[in-house]
């Protein structure tokens, strides 16, 4: 019976070290890493003040270990951005640009995270409340990469950010930020970017309540045949922006005809039967919908 | 004296049973190879988003749950959903039997008779079918109780009434989950109980099996309730653990799941094993004092 189970153990304990062996330093040991060493800095975050610096310093040296030992993980930026975070945490801004300052150079033909740590330095400036340096930075990450998820939140984001401060300027902060993502629309030809341009462009529009511009961009978001979440939202918000604000029932009708129309065969064609359906009946039936019940 | 009073008490039965089992350990052998077969799928398990078995459970996973649960510590919150899948196939396909196996020894150390495992797997072996149609029927019971459980957890979740009547009975439902759940296994499990032995011991198949069984069940009612309930209650906090491993993940490390997995394992099997050798002892007893369930 012993020999028995020492024999099942030893198959089990030969089963566990074979499979570890064989993704050694391997993707998920470093995102096992990573992750722990984070749980250290998130219970540091909580409480900074009462943190002695030579704590940072050694989750700062944790990280750095981390970066030299799973050099090829894509892990490796997202370490570069938590030890410039450990420098925010406790108020090191000029140190945390360094850190931020040193991905470019460490991965130089990958836009995203460039464009993440270009705006994360702009971030910084923001903090320390110098809003005109955090622009610029801003102003030029999107100029050097205006398609990355970054680069195309970042007009949105300013123009809000402006609004806040001059409630005045609002339509035509949000109308800068349009131009910027015409721009974009105009030079891009991948479908996620447009969707993604379109839906900021939606927003913005959104945030000065310019209906007829939203339901226009949505309507080029069907058109371009989105993917379905994105469909679905847009369907959503060309019904709220016609039927509730624009008290227009035949506007989204005609969009999800042409739709259906241009795209017979499409998954969804049920939904845009049903919609448009409905929405004959809410006008054959004079229902008025207010913004009050919209959500319901 | 009453043959009532010749009655076996249940935890005079229970005693008896762990003696047995610690006199002649040979019955934990087919049972420590069904827990090893269970750790065994969980160590795949765990290494499933990891080469080079991601090559196969990576697209698996990730079309049926999602690729997050590919990542660390995400890779936890699905390995329990997956071992348990594993422990019913096991369960269904070699569990039951394993379990018939231990049952044959200890009917045949119960009456002073010498057997090996080798011998009882022998002997088993021609009733497999109707051992695994036990046990499929017994997992059936405890799937159907499950998936109305939850069809009334649904139904009370959706209440909206905080007071009264209808928040009562909200909370009471929400609250007992897995307390209801707990004593309903334990009455499943008691009333299926004879079935294994007596398919195992008396050469019968699954039908009558399960006749004479719940016969024999209703006869010994409150003695089955309690040999089963006893052994079980030392497996509700390891049950606890489980039903909290998200809770022990945040505030330990994810890692502590593997722990609680390997622990719950262990203890189930330890208490399967305690039952059937109470409940097989009984039975045996009775058989050989045919005046004791009914007196």
């Amino acid at each position: 019976m012993k020999k028995l189970i020492i024999r099942l153990l030893i198959v089990l304990v030969a089963v566990y070290v074979l499979l570890s062996l064989l993704d050694f330093k391997g993707e998920y040991s470093a995102e096992r890493s990573l992750w722990h060493i984070n749980q250290q800095m998130n219970l540091l975050e909580r409480e900074p003040e009462a943190v002695p610096d030579f704590t940072f310093e050694q989750i700062i040296r944790r990280y750095r270990d981390f970066i030299k030992a799973y050099s090829h993980s894509p892990l490796v930026p997202q370490a570069y951005m938590w030890i410039a975070k450990v420098d925010l945490v406790r108020k090191n801004y000029d140190a945390a640009r360094k850190v931020y300052a040193e991905i470019p150079a460490a991965f130089p033909h990958d836009p995203q995270h460039i464009a993440e740590a270009m705006a994360a330095i702009g971030e910084t400036y923001e903090v320390q409340k110098d809003w005109p340096q955090a622009q610029e930075q801003y102003q030029k990450t999107i100029r050097l990469y205006p398609t990355t998820v970054v680069g195309l939140k970042l007009p949105l984001y300013i123009a809000s950010r402006q609004a806040q401060n001059d409630p005045a300027d609002k339509s035509e902060a949000f109308g800068r930020a349009i131009t910027q993502y015409k721009n974009v629309l105009e030079h891009s030809r991948d479908k996620e970017i447009r969707t993604a341009a379109l839906k900021l462009m939606v927003s913005a529009d959104l945030a000065r309540q310019d209906w007829p511009q939203v339901v226009k961009y949505c309507r080029e978001m069907l058109m371009a045949d989105a993917d379905e979440r994105s469909l679905r939202e847009a369907i959503y918000v060309i019904n709220v922006a016609a039927i509730v604000h624009m008290k227009n029932y035949d506007l989204p009708v005609e969009i999800y005809k042409e739709f259906m129309k241009k795209y017979p065969q499409h998954p969804m064609i049920g939904l845009f039967k049903g919609m448009v359906v409905n929405i004959t009946r809410l006008k054959t039936n004079h229902v008025k919908i207010t913004p009050r019940q919209e959500g319901k | 004296m009453t043959s009532k009073s010749l009655r076996p008490k249940p935890f005079a039965v229970l005693n008896s049973s762990i003696s047995i089992l610690f006199q002649h350990p040979i019955i934990f052998y087919p049972l420590v190879i069904s827990v090893f077969f269970q750790l065994l799928a969980l160590e795949i398990f765990y290494f499933a988003p990891r080469p080079p078995l991601s090559v196969f459970f990576a697209p698996l996973i990730s079309r049926l749950w999602g690729p997050e649960f590919l990542h660390y510590p995400y890779n936890f919150l699905l390995l329990p959903k997956l071992f348990y899948y594993a422990q019913v196939v096991i369960y269904l396909f070699a569990g039951g039997f394993l379990l018939a196996v231990s049952i044959r020894l200890i009917g045949a150390f119960n009456n002073d008779k010498k057997m090996s495992v080798k011998e009882a797997w022998k002997d088993c072996w021609p009733s497999y079918i109707h051992v695994l149609l036990a046990s499929f029927l017994s997992f059936f019971l405890f799937f159907a109780f499950a998936k109305s459980y939850n069809n009334l957890y649904i139904w009370a979740a959706k209440i909206q009434a905080k007071g009264g009547v209808h928040g009562f009975i909200k909370h009471a439902i929400l609250g007992s989950g897995l307390y209801v759940q707990f004593l309903v296994g334990i009455l499943i499990t008691a009333v299926l109980i004879y079935v294994i032995p007596i398919i195992v011991l008396e050469k019968k198949k699954i039908f009558p099996a399960i006749g004479l069984g719940l016969k024999f069940f209703w006869q010994s009612f409150w003695f089955t309730i309690v040999v089963v309930l006893v052994p079980t209650l030392f497996y509700l906090p390891v049950l606890l653990a489980r039903d909290k491993i998200p809770a022990l993940m945040t505030v330990t490390f994810p890692e502590i799941e593997l722990v609680v997995l390997v622990v719950s394992t262990i203890c189930a099997t330890l208490v399967d094993c305690i039952i059937a050798a109470a409940v097989t002892t009984y039975y045996l007893y009775t058989k050989e004092n045919p005046a004791r369930p009914s007196a």
